[in-house]
């Protein structure tokens, strides 16, 4: 057999297997919404790890991340502080978004809007920004599974279709299996990419090199600052990199599918447990980079996005088919695990909210669960067309859609806390917040304040029309927030 | 329309020493965060490594792990509460 034949056979196998394994896991369970969109409640401390892990560890994450370790050094640490600093404020932040979930039956990040601010219309302003933001991202897994095919298939075959039909595969997985398959698929997802991050952060510099440490003295004879952060306002430097942790850190559990995996949890308990555990996933962040170090080294001079294939490339130039199928099939995994909570809660989002809340559709929940997968399917072949015609700079649309969704932040802590916003102070916040975003990015120079993310100041924006809004609203009616409060 | 009243608070003031635990929460709460964000421009630095670490990576991955220690910590101290 050929060489592309053995990498994309083990591929094709390991895709197929992890997916029947998954719905054997999952196909005694009578499926309400409650159980195909949240799990039923029911996940401790340990699944929930493995779903969290599952979801936020992409195919993006571990390309990405050894993609700006080859192209730009220390800025890409920032991926390692924000995980920290997220799960820091997830400790504190996720049980209280639990426990409303549960009291009330919440199903989508929008419902937690809708119950708190007692406003249908701000959970459907809430859906929609969700939705919007969300199908790039389901958009960018495609991206990172074409380059893992076709690095797998030695560019000699027409990786768009391979795409499809894995996408297609995923997609009736979800029609059938729901977030509880998601959580199953993450265990073998988890254990893969271990497996592949270890080979390529440990194995890879020790062959070439004799040592990790090696890599880092070789980097730093040829890249003196690699490093090291440029000083203060410098592009991608020290302030760039304080204001991006923050932000992306705040941003962190505002995606729709990070609400679906918080109110999927069995008690407040349990995703304390996971807050305090989470972090320890983050050490294979580091071995990704070493993986991309290791590359700089041995296939210096890919520019721009082609260094995000630069360690695939360096596995397949030095090591057998064999090897290369398995650590693409790891990548796949990674590309496609995520997929399944992104269009579960981008599904949930449209039925739940949207039809249902405003429309009225269907109230049966058997109804409710078979719409849900319909628009499972709905949103896939969406998320296909955007990928097949997709705009050129899909990196800095996910970079706006972080931006998007951290501008639920505000909204989320007012809720829970003894100061009260009002819908239309929040609402208002939220859509300002966006407007700020994409005025700056149609301004062209996104980055041009002094190095602060642009995100930030949006949030600035947001947080201050919430403020001066929600005041109004009680200046004019008083009477009525006192017989709330009473 | 105005949001509902949402607290789930554990200490309505209470006595001196539930309020010294309070703080000692919240400030084992702030340190990691901040050690990660703020406190990089200061440890931004080649030198001195730690197990060939330059001095930036290795002060990420310390404070990364130990993070842990101090939410564990607060789990326990809320437990006792």
């Amino acid at each position: 057999m050929s060489a592309p034949t053995v990498a994309l056979l083990i591929v094709a196998g390991v895709v197929i297997a992890t997916i029947v394994f998954g719905s054997v896991a999952v196909r005694r369970l009578d499926m309400n919404p409650e159980q195909y969109i949240v799990g039923g409640r029911s996940f401790g401390a340990l699944f929930l790890w493995v779903l969290l892990a599952g979801e936020i560890y992409t195919s993006f994450t571990f390309l990405g991340a050894a993609g700006w370790a080859y192209g730009r050094g220390a800025p890409a640490f920032y991926i390692l502080c924000y995980g920290a600093v997220a799960y820091g404020i997830s400790y504190f932040l996720a049980p209280l978004i639990w426990k409303v979930g549960k009291d009330h039956g919440l199903l989508t990040a929008p419902d937690f809007f809708a119950d708190r601010y007692r406003s249908k219309a701000l959970g459907v302003i809430v859906a929609v920004v969700g939705f919007v933001f969300l199908i790039p991202y389901v958009t960018l897994q495609l991206t990172g599974l074409q380059i893992l095919l076709t690095i797998a298939g030695y560019g000699t075959v027409d990786a768009r279709l391979a795409v499809g039909i894995a996408f297609l595969a995923v997609t009736l997985f979800v029609f059938a299996s729901g977030l509880r398959g998601t959580a199953w698929v993450s265990i073998v997802k988890d254990a893969l990419v271990l497996g592949a991050v270890i080979f390529a952060g440990i194995a890879l510099p020790i062959r070439f090199f004799g040592s990790p440490a090696a890599v880092v003295s070789r980097v730093l004879d040829s890249h003196p600052h690699w490093f090291t952060l440029a000083a203060g306002a410098a592009p991608y430097g020290e302030l760039w990199f304080v204001t991006t942790v923050i932000l992306t850190a705040l941003g962190f559990y505002m995606w729709p599918q990070s609400f679906g995996a918080i109110y999927s949890a069995k008690s407040a308990d349990a995703l304390r447990r996971n807050a305090i555990f989470l972090p320890f996933y983050q050490l294979m962040l580091l071995l990704v980079y070493f993986a991309g170090f290791t590359a700089l080294l041995l296939v210096p001079g890919l520019k721009s996005s082609a260094a995000d294939q630069s360690f695939m490339l360096v596995i397949q130039r030095y090591y057998s088919p064999a090897v290369l199928g398995l650590i693409a099939a790891a990548g796949c995994l990674a590309a496609l695990v995520p997929v399944t909570g992104q269009l579960i809660a981008a599904a949930s989002l449209i039925t739940k909210n949207v039809m249902s809340d405003v429309f009225g559709a269907s109230r049966s929940e058997r109804a409710r669960t078979a719409q849900t997968r319909g628009i499972v399917v709905l949103v896939a072949a969406l998320a296909l067309l955007f990928w097949l015609f997709r705009p050129p700079s899909l990196v800095e649309l996910l970079l706006l859609g972080y931006n998007g969704v951290t501008q639920f932040f505000p909204g989320v802590v007012f809720a829970l806390t003894t100061w009260r916003a009002s819908a239309w102070g929040v609402g208002g916040g939220i859509c300002a917040g966006i407007a700020t975003l994409v005025a700056l990015q149609l301004s062209g120079h996104p980055s041009d304040f002094h190095g602060v993310n642009p995100g930030l100041i949006a949030l600035g924006v947001n947080v201050g029309i919430c403020f001066f809004v929600s005041a109004c609203a009680r200046g004019r009616r008083p009477a009525e927030g006192a017989a709330t409060a009473a | 329309m105005r949001a509902a009243p949402f607290r789930e608070r554990r200490f309505h003031g209470g006595g001196r020493s539930i309020r010294c635990m309070k703080a000692l929460r919240v400030a084992l709460a702030l340190i990691p965060p901040i050690m990660l964000t703020f406190a990089i421009p200061f440890v931004n630095r080649v030198e001195p490594r730690l197990l060939g670490l330059p001095f930036l990576l290795a002060w990420i991955i310390v404070w990364m792990l130990i993070g842990p220690a101090f939410y564990w910590a607060i789990y326990r101290l809320e437990r006792r509460a």
